[in-house]
């Protein structure tokens, strides 16, 4: 282990602040950093340096219409409080819930359900973890389900009863409207028209923290990815 | 106008950040209508900058005012909140840019290390005058230097990335780095805390 100099210190640091260390340089760093306790002060100096570069942008300014979507954005709607966290108390029940359905699946399509189970349990212990109770409409009158959603992955387990398993080349896509606009969340599959869940990974923009989900819903559409929500609604949630 | 009028009147532009930071968890809208005023123009020109695209630019700077709004992840310990604003539209800028591959971008607000609190986390930055400062101090670097900075600050783009996309060797691009970066610090020092 050779004793560094300042300029190769100093080297690791502008490495860092831009974003370009080998792991051995890391692991060098790391080092360095318990014997020079300055060095994260510099490396904070220079990344406040590389900070200041759009103040020297020419500023366009953003379209009038943009302030008034912002306000509009937050103006207070009804006064039924938003409950967008469960207790875990209920989300427990509602894991036990599930579980049980589970358990009443025969062994044909056992292994994927477990599968399914699992990454259920996995959502559920996470602390970014939402849950959503949606209704069927229209032609799923009678179809129930629950929406799990992991903000952390961006995954979502989509869990549904009585809904029919959809005809060949369509499918069941969810969809969020998440601070006022319409999301597409992902395609699930049915296995079972009794009940069935699938897990779903979701594009991560969708949601960010803060972020309100007002509404989901469940659309039959083609396999093929739909731009936007077709007009039969089978499920949804409403905030 | 007496000064209790003016701290009243949260739409004033001389009203401080830190009353409008105040104002905005008693939600009272009027806050965040000031730092729009104040702040929005910065944020959607950075988006518009990185993204290239005016409705992105629109979605992020949305999403940034929204986020201001809704949560408290601004600390006032760790800088002003026109940085922390700059870096959250960066963050989620070249996030919306990479759709959704996480870049291991060193985020000051995310770290754990305790940096010393700067002086005087409220100052009122004054957009002119800095955005002046910063002008003539880029322009005082030579350009392969700045445009190494400005590739990795506004692509997201590491080192390596750059020496790739520009066909240099990446000793060369570390070298102008540094030099950029440094040259630039010490000309913009009594902005950095």
């Amino acid at each position: 282990m050779c004793a560094s100099t300042p300029q190769y210190r100093e080297e690791l640091i502008v490495g860092y602040v831009l974003g370009d260390l080998s792991p051995e340089e890391t692991e060098e760093l790391n080092r360095l950093l318990a014997e020079y306790p300055d060095l994260m002060r510099e490396a904070d100096k220079l990344q406040q340096t590389l900070e200041l570069l759009p103040y020297a942008l020419p500023q366009v300014a953003a379209p009038q219409y943009l302030r008034s979507t912002i306000l509009d954005a937050i103006a207070p709607t009804s006064s039924k409080p938003q409950q967008r966290f469960l207790s875990w108390g209920k989300v427990l029940a509602t894991a036990a819930v599930i579980s049980a359905i589970v358990l009443s699946i025969d062994n044909y399509r056992l292994r994927h359900e477990l599968t399914a189970f699992r990454d259920t349990i996995a959502v559920l212990q996470h602390p970014e973890t939402h849950l959503f109770s949606v209704k069927g409409q229209n032609k799923a009158a009678n179809a129930t389900g629950s929406v799990l959603m992991n903000l952390d992955d961006s995954t979502a387990v989509v869990a549904v009863q009585n809904l029919p398993i959809p005809p060949q080349g369509q499918a069941y896509w969810l969809w969020a409207i998440v601070d006022g606009k319409t999301q597409r969340c992902g395609q699930f599959n049915i296995l079972s028209s009794a009940s069935s869940f699938d897990k779903i990974s979701m594009p991560s923009e969708i949601y960010q923290e803060g972020s309100e989900v007002s509404k989901l819903f469940i659309t039959l559409e083609s396999t093929q990815p739909p731009m936007s929500p077709g007009s039969i609604v089978m499920l949804s949630y409403s905030s | 106008m007496l000064d209790s009028d003016i701290l009243n009147d949260l739409t004033n532009p001389s009203q401080p950040d830190r009353e409008l930071l105040q104002a905005l968890k008693d939600k009272k809208t009027d806050a965040l209508s000031g730092l729009y005023d104040r702040y929005g123009n910065l944020v959607y020109t950075l988006a518009l900058k990185i993204l290239n695209n005016s409705q992105d630019a629109e979605d992020i700077t949305q999403e940034v005012f929204l986020g201001l709004w809704r949560s408290n992840t601004y600390n006032p310990a760790r800088g002003s909140l026109s940085s922390y604003l700059t870096i959250v539209t960066r963050s989620r800028s070249l996030d919306k840019l990479r759709r959704g591959t996480r870049l291991k971008f060193i985020e000051r607000w995310s770290q754990n290390i305790h940096i010393q609190a700067p002086q005087n986390p409220f100052e009122q930055v004054d957009l002119k005058e800095r955005s002046e400062q910063v002008q003539q101090a880029l322009a005082q670097l030579p350009e392969n230097q700045r445009q190494i900075l400005e590739m990795a600050y506004y692509e997201g783009l590491s080192q390596s990335e750059i020496g790739k996309k520009l066909d240099i060797p990446l000793g060369t691009v570390k070298t102008w780095g540094r030099q950029g970066l440094l040259k630039l610090r010490k000309m913009l020092q009594d902005l950095i805390k």
